[in-house]
């Protein structure tokens, strides 16, 4: 895919809005935005933005009541079976499956749904139960597995069309580490393979870990569209440097500091301290000014503590919430 | 057109499988719908009567197969759409690449016949159990009759699963539907017995030809007539029912409640 | 909190336009059917009745117990200084209050279409023959959900206990037809006091069914106070939900 490519999802001035009159609520208000093949997009915003109201629109499961989508070339309101068979949806969580019967009946029949014959469909499901690693359990009841399970067979009916577009509502929502980081694979060999993916995670580490781009969605609308640096950058800081010592503290005046460092020192007992440096960036001044203030004192521990892409999220949508 | 064909019953026959999966998980309501209900109108029709024939058997027989199977369609075919809602798999099944018509066409065959063989094996066993002996002059045209009611609660099995799933209130709805049918069809009680002010609505109800078609089959001449009256009634209510489904479609989607009603 | 819960889950407007309807539709039915064969339409019409009172007390009944294990609340009650079957009890007085008025509906109505308005006044004059006979049957009710709600057949044994009744409640068949099932009747709310409402319109004696009524609700009702207690017991022992 080059860039010359059109997109694989495209939205233009898309609205939608509930109910009527004075109690209507406008859950998006004129969102555009575009997804490429072999890019993982995310939509990160909080509850309430609009986030999954937009992957439901794209799903062709509602109606926008203005502007236009278009999901691998085809307008999903004009020809939504044509949107349809290029497009996969995981919604996740509990409900969404037929809980007593097995894993199996479960794939055969959203197999089916999704077009395939009954030829492929078997091993279409083995490749999909095998690489969510559920193939052991797949003729157990659903209502016997863990919620990880339920999460990676939700996942599993998604990978069984091969689709061209994949959109995925909180997929590693109730999972613990090891299965959101087995899932990450399996959505990471996808876009290898050239399929388009739009994330919603309230899980920033999804998002670090999978997107390229984030879309930051708020009261209905795209506030910012970035890359993840660009994100964390957003944030103000780059990172913060620990440093504890003991004895004399450190002579730090505000005008040995270069400008994108910002310093706290804290007392701490009668002869230990500590002081934080906050980066905007890293750069030569940072490494220069930490020999020349350290060189002489009493140093105990350092610690560079990374700034948390929730303390980035925190902070801008502080900025965005009136 | 073979290949298309082909794929077309392939769906409707998966789509009945797996209806009959999901079915076979909710035995409870089989069990009273399908052996319960058909077992003790039987017994207590049966015992109704001082003198019992084989003809009044087989008449008594059919107009409690009827009951129970409008009972099973207004119960579990037109519940189909809110159980999926219930589970979650309304959505999936909505954006999925088959259209879903066809999709629910096949889910309601399979809940109409599996309910049409537990009936029909309850009333053979219940018959056999009390030594009653029933008559059936014409056993081809008789299986006929009860393919075409097949086909008749699957019509009516989407139409009302597209009515009700739009309401919260399905299961009161289903229970206020289950007695007028079961009087204006004559299937146990005489149309006679109405007033005569509403006696004329049996003649839209596919079940009352049902009815008597189905007895003709036992003694005399199969009455062609009322099989052309199911058929086309049959066909009416196809119409009906595609026309409900795309209402419902058309609105849960611009109104955005395919997780609620 | 009984109230509100059987208003949620039916609102005056849906009882009146589908269960009210659906009730008199019932008793109708049931009418044509018993006096399809022996034209003795009184008899089917008293038996009919009086049937209504199965639809809240027999099926409907199970969701008081029901709606604590599907919202997970059954410990709170477990943990309160009412004894558990007392609060289901209480809970119940609305299906009680339903049922009742359901049955006077569907007697003034089903009585004037079937020609049988004045059998209808003469049953209305002995409500509180129909009180009890509600009563018995809430208890066995409520003694079938404490058994049932657990293993997830409340609809199933609600509704088999109600086609019991009709079966071997003496509803339309008259007694002696099937007299292993007159042998089941018996033991099952409604025959006996049903026995009792034929007997006073036809001026007999009623006094031993009516005590026999109040005998069999009795031990329905231990039978429910046992099940709810047991439940209870096993909940403690095992340190799961009651019925879960």
């Amino acid at each position: 895919m080059n860039a010359a490519d059109p997109p694989a999802i495209r939205v233009d001035g898309l609205t939608r809005v509930f109910g009527r009159g004075v109690k209507s609520v406008s859950a998006l208000d004129g969102v555009s935005l575009e997804v490429s093949y072999g890019e993982v997009v995310a939509l990160l915003g909080m509850n309430g933005a609009g986030k999954t109201t937009l992957i439901k629109i794209l799903s062709t499961l509602l109606l926008p009541t203005s502007g236009s989508a278009v999901v691998a070339g085809h307008d999903i309101v004009r020809e939504p079976r044509h949107a349809r068979e290029a497009t996969s949806v995981v919604f996740g969580g509990d409900r969404g499956l037929y809980l007593r019967l097995t894993g199996l009946d479960n794939l055969r029949f959203f197999g089916m749904l999704a077009g395939l014959g009954r030829r492929e469909l078997k091993g279409r499901i083995d490749s999909a139960l095998e690489r969510v690693n559920l193939t052991s359990v797949a003729g157990k009841r659903v209502e016997t597995y863990s919620r990880g399970m339920r999460q990676r067979l939700h996942l599993a009916v998604g990978l069984l069309a091969s689709p061209k577009v994949l959109l995925l509502d909180e997929p590693t929502v109730g999972l613990d580490p090891v299965e959101s980081d087995r899932l990450r694979d399996v959505v990471l060999t996808m876009r290898d393979s050239g399929v388009a993916i739009l994330l919603t995670s309230h899980y920033l580490l999804d998002v670090e870990k999978l997107a390229t781009r984030v879309l930051l969605l708020s009261s209905g609308r795209i506030r910012e569209n970035m890359t993840i640096a660009e994100f964390v950058r957003e944030s103000g800081d780059a990172a913060t440097v620990t440093i504890r010592g003991h004895g004399i503290p450190p002579d730090i005046a505000a005008g040995r500091l270069p400008g994108t460092v910002t310093v706290t020192c804290r007392q701490q007992g009668s002869d230990a301290w500590a002081v934080d440096l906050r980066l905007r960036e890293w750069n030569g001044d940072v490494f220069k000014l930490l020999d020349d203030l350290f060189v002489t004192v009493k140093v105990d521990d350092v610690q560079v503590r990374e700034t948390r892409l929730e303390e980035a999220f925190a902070a801008i949508f502080a900025q965005l919430t009136p | 057109m073979t290949a298309r064909f082909s794929g077309t019953v392939g769906v409707l026959l998966a789509s009945a499988r797996h209806q009959i999966l999901v079915f076979s998980t909710s035995w409870r309501m089989s069990v009273v719908l399908g052996v319960v209900q058909p077992t003790v109108l039987l017994l207590v029709t049966l015992s109704l009567s001082a003198r019992v024939t084989p003809a009044y058997t087989s008449r008594v027989s059919i107009g409690v197969l009827l009951t129970s199977f409008w009972s099973f369609t207004i119960w579990t075919g037109a519940g189909i759409l809110r159980h999926e809602r219930s589970e979650g798999t309304l959505a999936p099944c909505l954006i999925g690449v088959r259209d879903f018509r066809l999709v629910l066409a096949g889910k309601s065959l399979g809940a109409s016949a599996i309910s049409a063989l537990i009936i029909v094996t309850t009333v053979e066993v219940v018959l056999a159990a009390s030594g009653r002996s029933s008559r059936v002059d014409h056993p081809g045209w008789l299986v006929a009759g009860l393919a075409v009611l097949l086909l008749s609660g699957l019509t009516l099995g989407v139409g009302l699963s597209s009515l009700f799933v739009l309401t919260r209130f399905g299961p009161q709805l289903s229970a206020a539907l289950m007695y007028p049918v079961f009087l204006l069809g004559g299937l146990l009680t005489p149309l006679s017995a109405l007033p005569s002010s509403v006696r004329w609505l049996s003649w839209g109800l596919s079940l009352r030809w049902s009815m008597v078609f189905l007895t003709s089959t036992t003694s005399g001449t199969p009455d062609m007539f009322a099989l052309g009256m199911v058929a086309a009634l049959t066909t009416g209510y196809a119409a009906a029912a595609a026309m409900a489904f795309n209402r419902f479609s058309v609105l849960v989607r611009t109104r955005g409640t395919i997780d609620f009603a | 909190m009984g109230f509100l819960d059987q208003q949620v889950a039916n609102p005056w407007r849906v009882s009146a336009t589908t269960t009210w309807p659906r009730a008199i539709l019932q008793c109708y039915f049931f009418v044509l059917l018993g006096s399809s064969v022996t034209d003795s339409r009184a008899f089917a019409f008293e038996g009919s009745v009086v049937l209504i009172l199965t639809l809240p007390t027999s099926i409907s009944i199970s969701a008081v117990p029901m709606t604590d294990k599907q919202m997970g609340t059954f410990h709170r009650i477990q943990l309160g200084r009412i004894p558990v079957a007392a609060v289901m009890a209480l809970r119940s007085l609305p299906w009680l209050v339903d049922a009742l008025v359901m049955v006077v509906v569907s007697m003034l109505a089903v009585g004037a279409l079937t020609s049988q308005l004045p059998l209808a006044f003469r049953l209305l004059a002995l409500s509180p023959l129909l009180l009890l006979m509600a009563l018995t049957n809430a208890v066995a009710g409520l003694a079938v959900a404490s058994f049932a709600v657990g293993r997830n057949v409340d609809v199933l044994l609600g509704n088999a206990l109600m086609y019991l009744i009709i079966a071997a409640g003496g509803i339309i068949v008259p007694p002696g037809r099937l007299p292993w099932l007159d042998d089941i009747g018996r033991v099952l709310p409604l025959r006996n006091g049903l026995m009792a409402v034929r007997a006073i319109v036809n001026g007999g004696s009623w006094a031993t069914h009516l005590l026999a009524e109040l005998a069999v609700g009795l031990a329905w009702g231990v039978l429910a106070i046992g099940g709810y207690s047991y439940r209870t017991l096993q909940a403690r022992r095992k340190g799961v939900d009651a019925f879960a």
